[in-house]
């Protein structure tokens, strides 16, 4: 009896892992994607592909700013977290390399324009202090 | 001690005001001369692309276009610039909203040569711009001043008009015309400006579509064209800075798209370790 219930018990712990482990994949999958999408709308706005700064247009020029330097932001969050899931899937911790490596191409990405330069540099600053201090 | 300052200070103001009075670029009784620069080619539009730096190059003439020598005259900003094969003007001018016809026509008049003599313009670039912000561009052979429509449309020419405050509006006119060519081989109908000569242009304004009677007041400038050799190919930054753009998100593009690989990898390697 006490036998049946510990393997059970095992089967329970390896189905969680399963699926921590699936959920985990999930997110990196996920993350990389979003990041991806923002790292296209930040080459087309970034490179001047697409615009919606129209007839200098003071709200327009702040709107297509915010999209520029937001779409840079989220391309850094939504691949840190992808790229952070999947160290731990590999049992690794994200290096300072890898990380220094994503900041890099994040902020290259505003080599256009250095207010959104300046900006993606706070912001990265920011998210990277708090991953740092308030994430494990 | 005092004195003596305050003396020198008192002698020296109207010579400051003197030597900027003759450097100053405004347009007196004797027509201006200018030397046009060359730079980045804008687009023939009525507008001014900021972000794309349109006109940047080239620094601003105040010039007041008169009916006589008592009118205070019509002050406009004027711009002239010489890029490639074409000859670039940008005119702009403010206007309180009671004093805006139901056109605005401004109309550059050529010179066959530097002379001012009025039979020695035989070519008019104008454009109309109507109140409902419609505008259009005519090229005219002047025959003793009489305008005659061409048949071959040269050069281009744009307008747009904006609101700047309750009561003033802005208007831009941009034009463009062909330096040693034209649209005829054997063209009796343009003044064809050649490099290195000089040109006296009449820039007219006006509110009524009928020429010459219709322009009210105006003003020469000579302009001095930039020999063919003098004209300087900036370098195309926004090119530049878009093959580093391209060249970069290039590389950021591959680096993504071998992280998904590894992605993939990832998986396969998950189901090996649960088997």
């Amino acid at each position: 009896m006490a036998k049946f219930r510990k393997k059970t018990m095992k089967n329970r712990k390896t189905k969680k892992r399963r699926l921590n482990e699936e959920y985990a994949y999930r997110t990196v999958i996920s993350s990389a994607i979003l990041g991806g999408v923002f790292f296209i709308i930040s080459l087309f706005f970034n490179i001047g592909i697409v615009s919606i700064a129209f007839n200098q247009n003071t709200y327009l020029l702040i709107g297509d700013f915010f999209i520029k330097f937001l779409s840079i932001i989220l391309f850094f969050l939504f691949m840190t977290i992808s790229i952070g899931n999947y160290k731990e899937l590999t049992g690794k911790p994200v290096t300072w390399k890898e990380l220094v490596l994503l900041v890099i191409f994040s902020l290259i990405q505003a080599i256009t324009d250095g207010l959104v330069f300046a900006f993606s540099l706070m912001g990265i600053f920011i998210l990277v202090i708090y991953l740092f201090f308030l994430q494990e | 001690m005092k004195r003596n300052y305050t003396k020198a200070l008192l002698l020296s103001l109207p010579l400051i005001f003197l030597t900027l009075f003759i450097l100053s670029p405004i347009s007196r009784a004797a027509s201006l001369s200018i030397d046009p620069i060359s730079g980045k080619a804008p687009i023939v539009d009525g507008l001014i692309d900021v972000s794309a730096d349109e006109w940047e190059e080239s620094m601003f003439y105040n010039l007041s276009l008169k009916s006589n020598e008592n009118d205070p005259g019509l002050r406009i900003d004027l711009k002239v610039m010489q890029i490639e094969k074409n000859l670039y003007f940008l005119v702009q001018y403010e206007l309180e909203s009671s004093y805006v016809g139901n056109n605005e026509i401004i109309g550059l008049l050529i010179s066959e040569s530097s002379s001012e003599l009025i039979e020695d313009f035989k070519d008019a670039k104008i454009v109309n711009i109507s109140n409902l912000n419609n505008y259009t561009y005519s090229d005219y052979d002047i025959n003793s001043n009489f305008f005659i429509n061409d048949m071959y449309l040269d050069g281009e020419g744009a307008a747009t008009k904006e609101s700047i405050d309750s009561d003033i509006i802005r208007f831009t006119f941009e034009f463009k015309l062909p330096i040693n060519e034209s649209l005829v081989d054997v063209n009796d109908e343009d003044v064809i400006l050649e490099y290195g000569s000089s040109y006296a242009f009449n820039i007219s304004h006006g509110n009524t579509p009928i020429y010459p009677q219709g322009f009210i007041r105006s003003n020469i400038i000579t302009l001095n064209l930039l020999e063919h050799e003098q004209i300087t190919q900036p370098l195309d930054f926004e090119l530049i800075t878009l093959v580093t753009s391209i060249i970069i998100f290039g590389i950021v593009g591959v680096f993504y798209v071998f992280y998904l690989y590894r992605i993939i990898l990832l998986k396969n390697k998950l189901e090996r370790i649960r088997l």
